[in-house]
């Protein structure tokens, strides 16, 4: 039986190297626990597969915000630049995304599209190359191109880790879309019938002052906006006003979209910088700020340099304030006319000139 | 940087190794500058201001312990005093000041300050200094490194405790490797801390602000709801930072004190200050209560003292008249019981004691309502909004109501796991074991990565 002593010795030894070895023990297990659940969950592929573009003449591929997803319409867009042709298109888009997964998308893609036929379209905004939002939806970077990113001087130390961990496990990469896609709509569901069985549910405190109404499966692109707009506008201007003074332009974003770029055109890649246009309201204030102005001599640092074609010049008519939901995402109809625009400025700047297999 | 971050992590972790491989003198000066380093890892700059308000409160606590003479010795404490008042008044309070008096014509010059992170408790520390030095219950400490690693000491540094130089001072000198039992109930506490901000505080922030950010939305059910789930984020949130900044400090020799002690299990307002951001209300009672007069001078001057101090208390928290206002009904609630001698310190027991918690409790939460509201106006109509009478609950909101009911009910089953973890025999047994320790930490930290919301800032780093 061992004795008090040796017991309170025990306690009061120096427990350094042990200590250690108990914290990087529980670090594997809690990484090996992670990487074990997340291969569970399959994650959207983030690359048109080798596959699907052989079967193809040409292939268009989009990489975009949520203002990409409203503004453009992918199928509609291929068709017009090659109507004759076995024409692919695979748009990669995610609400809030920016040039760090650009940066991503590109070094995915660059290993798959082909030199010459082939065409990248990638979403430019100064909203996408801030630097003041450095760790943005980053578990949505995968493990291949996380340690490239996470190489990109000038990234913020956490964002660094962040990229190396969503690298490394899986639940931690996936985590907001098992929650939001698994986790959440269960309880939501358990919730319902607990407060519906208990005789609670009734109708809300109040009416909403306005509703947004989506087109189906399309879930940043609005249709109508019904009840009280001008609150809506009011409120959603007091929030780009204050999401324009924060923006700082210059850093690592901006460097990753450089990269992005650079990586597609080393394979010969045709690149299209599109920055969609916004309202009547937004733009001046966007570019005619400090910020803007450090935005579009950088993106036109990039296209003179790279070659990539720059796209930010775009009839006037497509500025009226109607035609947006929120002054910065199209409404659906007007997507249609820009789809149209697009196609026809991508035409004129040789983006169909690539020969036929 | 959070301590939710991955850099704080791995910051912790180089600098708890560094601390077992340097010489036992050179320990101060590396918790000094893993210090430095975490506040500067938020702004370089602000260093000069920490810096500077040290430098004069350390040559302050220096020239006190060199004259006898009262009046100079008064003149150095107010020196100490005024500085670092001004310093938090300028930056913290100037533009409150500056909005006020321009809703009366005034115009003052607009001054662009950032605020810098932790001023309000690291210049409550550095007064407590001088002001103990003044009155003899401190000596002036010899090394200027132990008066800054005091202040700075990175894990409490950003939201407290608030800890008085007797407190740890006297550790610095003692520090040492870290024991079986500091590395387990360190790790323990940590642990802890972790879950109650990732599963419940991050959670419950959720529910309460889309209904503080626009409650005429809700129903009287869905108003109350959000109180009580910022009730319990708030709670849970600084606790939280409080057993994260303890369990860190542990696994360097350095022991912090509680802050919470079953705050809403309080029988009364009195009780509850007794048991809520207990480091605070120490600070408050010896430096403004007790000078102020205390309960020393007959019921008026008590009821005037207790009201300065709460409404003092309440601007410390925040640049707002809502937060004045919270410590204004706090100080009203203070008064009354005292008045009415409802502060009663007899033992209470069955319905009784039950009825007197829920009663402290639902006035405690009236009283977070003027915390996190963003105005008045919102206040009052919160307040409407519960005494309308409306106790459905709208479809889509049915999922906040009842995450918010199961998450305070989980963490009422959960709580004495915290004081079993921290039993003597437990730490003993675990360090023990501290392979299966290791694995269920492990285990524990992988349904963080999965289930935890993702990080919102602790709310006492606003402060």
């Amino acid at each position: 039986m061992r004795s008090s002593t040796s017991r309170s010795d025990r306690a009061t030894a120096p427990f350094f190297a042990r200590g250690l070895a108990c914290l990087a023990l529980a670090t594997l297990v809690a990484l090996g626990a992670g990487a074990a659940a997340g291969l569970l969950y399959r994650g959207q592929p983030l690359a048109p597969a080798p596959a699907e573009i052989a079967a193809t003449d040409h292939f268009v591929v989009l990489f975009g915000s949520s203002r990409f997803e409203a503004a453009i319409d992918p199928e509609r867009l291929a068709s017009r630049l090659w109507p004759d042709a076995r024409v692919g298109v695979r748009a990669f888009t995610g609400g809030n995304w920016d040039t760090l997964h650009y940066y991503q998308l590109a070094l995915l893609s660059s290993e798959v599209l082909r030199p010459g036929r082939d065409v990248v379209l990638i979403e430019i905004s100064p909203f996408s190359t801030n630097d003041a939002n450095p760790g943005n939806q980053l578990y949505a970077i995968r493990p291949r191109p996380a340690l490239t990113l996470a190489a990109l001087p000038g990234t913020p130390v956490e964002a660094r880790l962040d990229l190396l961990m969503g690298a490394a496990v899986a639940a931690y990469r996936y985590r907001t879309s098992i929650q939001g896609l698994w986790l959440s709509p269960r309880l939501d569901t358990v919730a319902k019938r607990i407060v519906g069985t208990l005789g609670a549910i009734g109708s809300p405190a109040a009416v909403k002052p306005f509703q947004l109404i989506t087109v189906p499966g399309r879930e940043t692109v609005i249709q109508e906006i019904r009840g009280d707009v001008s609150a809506f506008t009011a409120t959603n201007r007091a929030r780009l006003d204050a999401r324009m003074r924060a923006l700082r332009i210059g850093g690592f974003k901006v460097d990753a979209l450089r990269r992005a770029v650079d990586t597609l055109r080393a394979h010969d890649i045709a690149v299209f910088l599109v920055e969609i246009p916004s309202s009547r309201w937004l733009w001046p204030r966007l570019h005619d700020s400090d910020s803007g102005r450090h935005f579009d001599e950088a993106v036109r640092a990039i296209a003179a340099a790279s070659g990539a074609h720059l796209l930010q010049t775009w009839p006037e008519g497509l500025s009226d304030e109607g035609l947006y939901w929120d002054d910065e995402h199209m409404a659906a109809a007007t997507g249609v006319r820009f789809t149209e625009s697009l196609a026809k400025t991508m035409l004129e700047r040789g983006a169909a000139a690539s020969p036929r297999r | 940087m959070l301590f939710t971050s991955l850099e704080w992590a791995v910051f912790l972790l180089v600098v708890f190794a560094a601390f077992h491989l340097v010489s036992a003198r050179a320990r101060p000066w590396l918790m000094l500058g893993a210090s430095v380093v975490f506040y500067a890892s938020w702004s370089v700059r602000y260093l000069l201001l920490i810096g500077g308000q040290l430098l004069v409160d350390w040559s302050c606590g220096y020239l006190l312990s060199r004259t006898e003479a009262p009046l100079r010795r008064k003149l150095i404490l107010t020196t100490s005093i005024v500085v670092n008042l001004g310093v938090l008044c300028v930056f913290k309070y100037y533009g409150l000041f500056s909005r006020t008096v321009a809703s009366f014509g005034v115009d003052l010059p607009v001054l662009d300050l950032l605020l810098p992170l932790a001023i309000s408790f690291y210049t409550f520390e550095s007064m407590s200094y001088t002001i103990d030095v003044y009155r003899r219950r401190l000596q002036p400490v010899r090394s200027p490194i132990h008066l800054a690693l005091f202040i700075t000491w990175f894990p409490h540094l950003i939201a407290g405790p608030i800890i008085r130089p007797a407190q740890l001072v006297p550790q610095i000198d003692r520090i040492s490797p870290v024991t079986r039992d500091r590395f387990v109930s360190g790790l323990f506490l940590m642990t802890i801390g972790y879950c109650k901000k990732l599963l419940g505080a991050d959670w419950l922030a959720r529910v309460c602000d889309p209904i503080f950010a626009d409650p005429r939305m809700y129903t009287s059910t869905e108003l109350l709801i959000g109180v009580y789930a910022y009730a319990f984020q708030i709670y849970l949130d600084f606790s939280a930072y409080t057993d994260i900044a303890r369990g860190a400090s542990r696994w360097f020799g350095i022991e912090l004190p509680e802050n919470f002690n079953a705050p809403y299990l309080a029988t009364s307002i009195t009780d509850f200050w007794r048991r809520w951001h207990m480091t605070l209300s120490h600070w408050l009672r010896d430096y403004l209560y007790i000078p102020l007069g205390g309960s020393r001078h007959g019921h008026a001057r008590t009821y005037v003292s207790l009201m300065l101090t709460m409404l003092l208390g309440g601007l410390w928290h925040g640049a707002a008249w809502t937060f004045v206002a919270w410590g204004g009904l706090h100080g009203v609630y203070l008064a009354a019981e005292r008045a009415l001698g409802l502060k009663t310190d007899r033992v209470l027991t069955g319905a009784g004691l039950w009825a007197r918690r829920i009663l402290t409790f639902h006035l405690v939460c009236i009283s977070w309502v003027l915390f996190r509201a963003q105005s008045f106006s919102t206040a009052a109509v919160i307040f409407r909004g519960l005494a309308r009478g409306i106790w459905h609950v709208a479809e889509e909101r049915a999922p906040a109501v009842v995450g918010t009911v199961a998450i305070i009910g989980l963490y009422w089953l959960v709580r004495p796991i915290r004081r079993w973890a921290l039993d003597d025999s437990v730490v003993q047994l675990a360090g023990a074991r501290w392979a299966l320790l290791a694995c269920a930490i492990g285990g524990i930290f992988a349904v963080l990565m999965v289930a935890g919301a993702t990080t919102n800032a602790f709310i006492y780093f606003t402060f």
